[in-house]
């Protein structure tokens, strides 16, 4: 398993997290990619301690493009799973590990973690969550617990089946145009739930902007 | 009467201004000298009309019976939205581009490296 799979850390301004979390994926996996942001702090000299590969983007191009990198990255070196994680601690690695078991197992094309215990949450979120849930059940008449999920794993070969065109101000809808893309064109999804460790630093988006993700909904649902 | 006299000195100001910073850019080598010579006109014309609106407004009047208010608006409503499609897909091109050469050229040293 080991072999085909890739892990993809995205970064950015990660020098109190960054440590912690390569240390504990590296234990589990030999491929690792760091895909960095263009950080101002010290991210990159310590993800180079770490027998990784790595990456640096010269502007911030936001996490969709850095997911875009990675997949690239997986593509050239022959890479049969791609695994995205955020480097900002907010997932483990033991949770990492088991939906790459879970794909390598059940050969399967997309695996998401979902945040079992929304408890741990603050109000807005764990809302908004419940909320862009039942919408996209609505829509997609699939129940997906967590479709922003930023801890997942998917086959390379369904690239044509989940590939992602938000960009610029849309960069965080990556995920859920992943998930979206992938019920669309039938691909087999399964969920494994994850604990979640509160960020401090991920705020959470804003009402404004998870009324513009549920029109993108809309949107990926009939174009 | 004195609004209308506001609005045409406001024009001539900007007209004016947008003269100016035409021919800078023409300086700047951002514009052609086609392109200078075409915004001047258009800048001109605009000073033109906002010193001696009645001559264009009877002309429309007299000839095709509008009012010269509505063809600007019509007008105005048309170029503003064709400029605003346009700047949207250049700046999506654009956008495009640059993510793309980005991501490639992150990419190339990793991959040296791994060759090596």
């Amino acid at each position: 398993m080991l072999d085909k799979m890739l892990i993809v850390i995205f970064t950015y301004n990660e020098e109190d997290k960054i440590s912690l979390v390569l240390q504990k994926v590296c234990e589990r996996f030999k491929n690792v990619l760091v895909v960095d942001n263009n950080s101002t702090d010290k991210t990159i000299e310590i993800v180079k301690k770490f027998s990784v590969y790595y990456v640096k983007h010269k502007y911030n191009l936001g996490k969709s493009n850095s997911m875009k990198t990675g997949l690239n990255f997986a593509e050239l070196n022959h890479f049969k799973y791609v695994a995205f994680m955020d480097g900002d601690g907010q997932h483990k690695a033991i949770d990492l590990e088991n939906i790459c078991n879970k794909i390598y197992k059940d050969n399967g094309q997309l695996v998401i973690g979902y945040r079992k215990n929304l408890n741990n949450l603050n109000f807005k979120k764990k809302i908004g969550t419940m909320i862009l849930s039942k919408f996209f059940y609505l829509l997609y008449k699939k129940k997906i617990f967590d479709i922003q999920s930023g801890l997942r794993v998917f086959n390379i070969f369904e690239k044509k089946n989940i590939y992602w065109k938000s960009t610029g101000m849309r960069h965080y809808f990556a995920d859920a145009e992943i998930t979206c893309n992938a019920v669309k064109n039938g691909c087999k999804i399964e969920q494994v739930p994850i604990e979640t460790l509160s960020s401090e630093k991920y705020k959470g988006m804003n009402i404004l902007q998870g009324l513009y993700l549920m029109l993108m909904i809309f949107v990926w649902r009939f174009c | 009467m004195i609004i209308k006299i506001f609005l045409s000195v406001l024009s001539i100001i900007f007209s004016l201004m947008m003269l100016y910073i035409t021919n800078l850019n023409y300086k700047k080598n951002i514009l052609k000298k086609i392109e200078t010579i075409i915004w001047n006109l258009v800048w001109l014309l605009i000073i033109f009309i906002s010193i001696r609106p009645k001559i264009i407004d009877n002309y429309f009047i007299e000839n095709f019976s509008v009012d010269i208010f509505y063809i600007t608006s019509v007008l105005s409503i048309m170029f503003l939205v064709i400029v605003s499609y346009f700047s949207l897909v250049k700046i999506k091109i654009l956008e495009k581009k640059i993510d793309t050469i980005i991501r490639a050229d992150s990419l190339k040293e990793i991959l040296e490296k791994i060759k090596d």
